[in-house]
């Protein structure tokens, strides 16, 4: 079921364009018709969000370097297929820097410790520790304050997943739970979280 | 029955990119048949992208502009989806730069050939609409550009002029800390790049679209300033994607570089008007 959210809490992943001179939309017209400029622009404003959210599931910094520079060159080669009308520019781009560093995971996979039950405590603790440490952004208190409503499971699931780049089978077996039931918190989670977050549905 | 309801708990694994090849295929055939699932996967997209704005912003390696801004003036770009217009670059700074002034400038019929013919027929342009060049050159163009620029490996560059050297020398260059790039118009189509850094006292120009030209001509490059136009170098088009060359000799502040056609060998002062003249301040 979609419920209604309060308009207030209505959130907007590419709000914070709305009061720049210059929107990331725009740049990326721009940059669609070949401005170099407007490229120039764009990095400076969102490279590191980019470049944060890789490291965060890369963590090998010339490794985060190399899949950065992917998708920037990506940003470049297909500015033209962003439609502003299916999402702001930062959810185009987020979701291409994510997928491009997923891909690098999985690519990489027999190299990729597994230790199961070490590796799990780590990712979640490793969450929880970020805010303490280093610059916190005001999305960052907001899905911490949201993650506290998922339940244990759907915490881990969702985390291993997105921020872990695990698949949902080897989140299963990480978690040592069917594979059916991770599908279901993963997407109950998601779901929790969206609500908690006001994101319109 | 069943089975979509199997598929649509498959949603929130989608949005969080956690599906694999095959289960991703399934669910986006799934998505075309289900208004409800694109919706719900449209709303938990969007919270993902929450989670990765979550994540602690971290400033990239300084290089790693330098080599995009460098990287991206030889990519070329895709087109529109079902448009019928290839992207036209747009106007930059310094765009009306096209025709310095030069001693003994004169216009050269073999020049204005060479660059009418880099002017596409109706048959190109409809190719170039889906991409600015050939989908094999753009990958290999792409390949290329990604081949110069990762993990230090140098091969692959368009212009095989001088290879490896080239390819360090171009490399150092974009990668100095005082590089800095103005893009002007070619004459008949086109645009090139002048990369310099007063630091290394060397500068490079990037030109996509050259056309080749007939036997016996050359294209020469030249630093002007006001005493006149001095020699920086001759080459030939890439056969293929953008042609990369770094200038002979070392730039000065406020220097002008200029490209012009001349007799192979190339000459000492510009026998023609210069295709691009791009102003270094």
């Amino acid at each position: 079921m979609l419920e209604l959210v309060p308009r207030e809490t209505n959130h907007d992943p590419d709000q914070e364009s709305v009061e720049e001179p210059v929107s990331k939309e725009s740049l990326l017209a721009r940059i669609a018709g070949g401005d170099q400029d407007a490229f120039s622009a764009l990095y400076d404003e969102i490279s590191p969000r980019v470049f944060g959210l890789i490291r965060r599931l890369l963590v090998d910094y010339s490794q985060s370097e190399e899949v950065a520079q992917e998708v920037f060159l990506e940003i470049w080669q297909s500015a033209s297929r962003y439609e502003p009308s299916k999402g702001g520019a930062a959810t185009w781009i987020l979701t291409m820097a994510h997928r491009r560093a997923v891909d690098r995971i999985r690519a990489s996979q027999s190299s990729r410790d597994r230790d199961v039950k070490i590796g799990v405590r780590d990712y979640v603790a490793e969450y929880d520790n970020v805010s303490e440490t280093v610059e916190v952004s005001i999305e960052h208190e907001r899905v911490k304050e949201a993650m506290t409503q998922l339940t244990e499971l759907q915490r881990q699931a969702v985390t291993l997943a997105y921020y872990g780049g695990y698949s949902h089978s080897e989140v299963a077996k990480l978690l040592s739970v069917p594979i059916g039931t991770v599908k279901t918190r993963l997407r109950d989670g998601m779901i929790r979280l969206r609500d908690e977050l006001g994101v319109a549905s | 029955m069943s089975d979509r309801n199997e598929l649509h708990l498959l949603a929130g694994a989608y949005a969080l990119g956690a599906l694999d090849d095959t289960d991703r295929a399934r669910f986006e055939e799934y998505l075309l048949t289900s208004e409800e699932a694109r919706t719900e996967v449209a709303s938990l997209s969007d919270t993902a992208v929450i989670l990765g704005l979550a994540s602690t912003p971290e400033a990239p390696p300084a290089g790693l502009k330098g080599r995009l801004m460098a990287q991206i003036a030889v990519t070329p770009q895709l087109a529109p989806p079902g448009g019928t217009d290839a992207p036209v670059p747009t106007a930059v700074p310094g765009a009306d730069t096209t025709a310095a002034p030069l001693d003994n400038a004169e216009p050269s019929a073999d020049a204005a050939r060479a660059i009418r013919k880099s002017s596409e027929s109706p048959a190109q342009a409809k190719a170039t609409a889906r991409w600015y060049t050939r989908p094999a050159t753009v990958l290999l163009a792409a390949a290329a550009a990604v081949a110069l620029f990762v993990g230090g490996n140098l091969l692959g560059l368009a212009n095989a002029n001088d290879g490896q050297q080239l390819a360090t020398k171009f490399a150092e260059l974009t990668s100095a800390s005082d590089v800095q790039r103005s893009v002007s118009p070619v004459a008949g189509g086109g645009t090139a790049t002048l990369f310099w850094s007063l630091d290394l006292e060397r500068s490079a120009v990037v030109i996509d679209k050259l056309p080749a030209l007939p036997a016996g001509k050359t294209y020469q490059l030249w630093y002007i300033d006001t005493a006149g136009a001095k020699p920086a170098g001759t080459f030939d088009a890439a056969r293929s994607g953008s042609t990369v060359r770094v200038l002979d000799g070392a730039i000065v502040s406020g220097d002008t570089v200029g490209i012009t056609v001349e007799p192979s060998g190339g000459s000492k002062k510009p026998t023609t008007k210069p295709i691009v003249a791009i102003p270094s301040a």
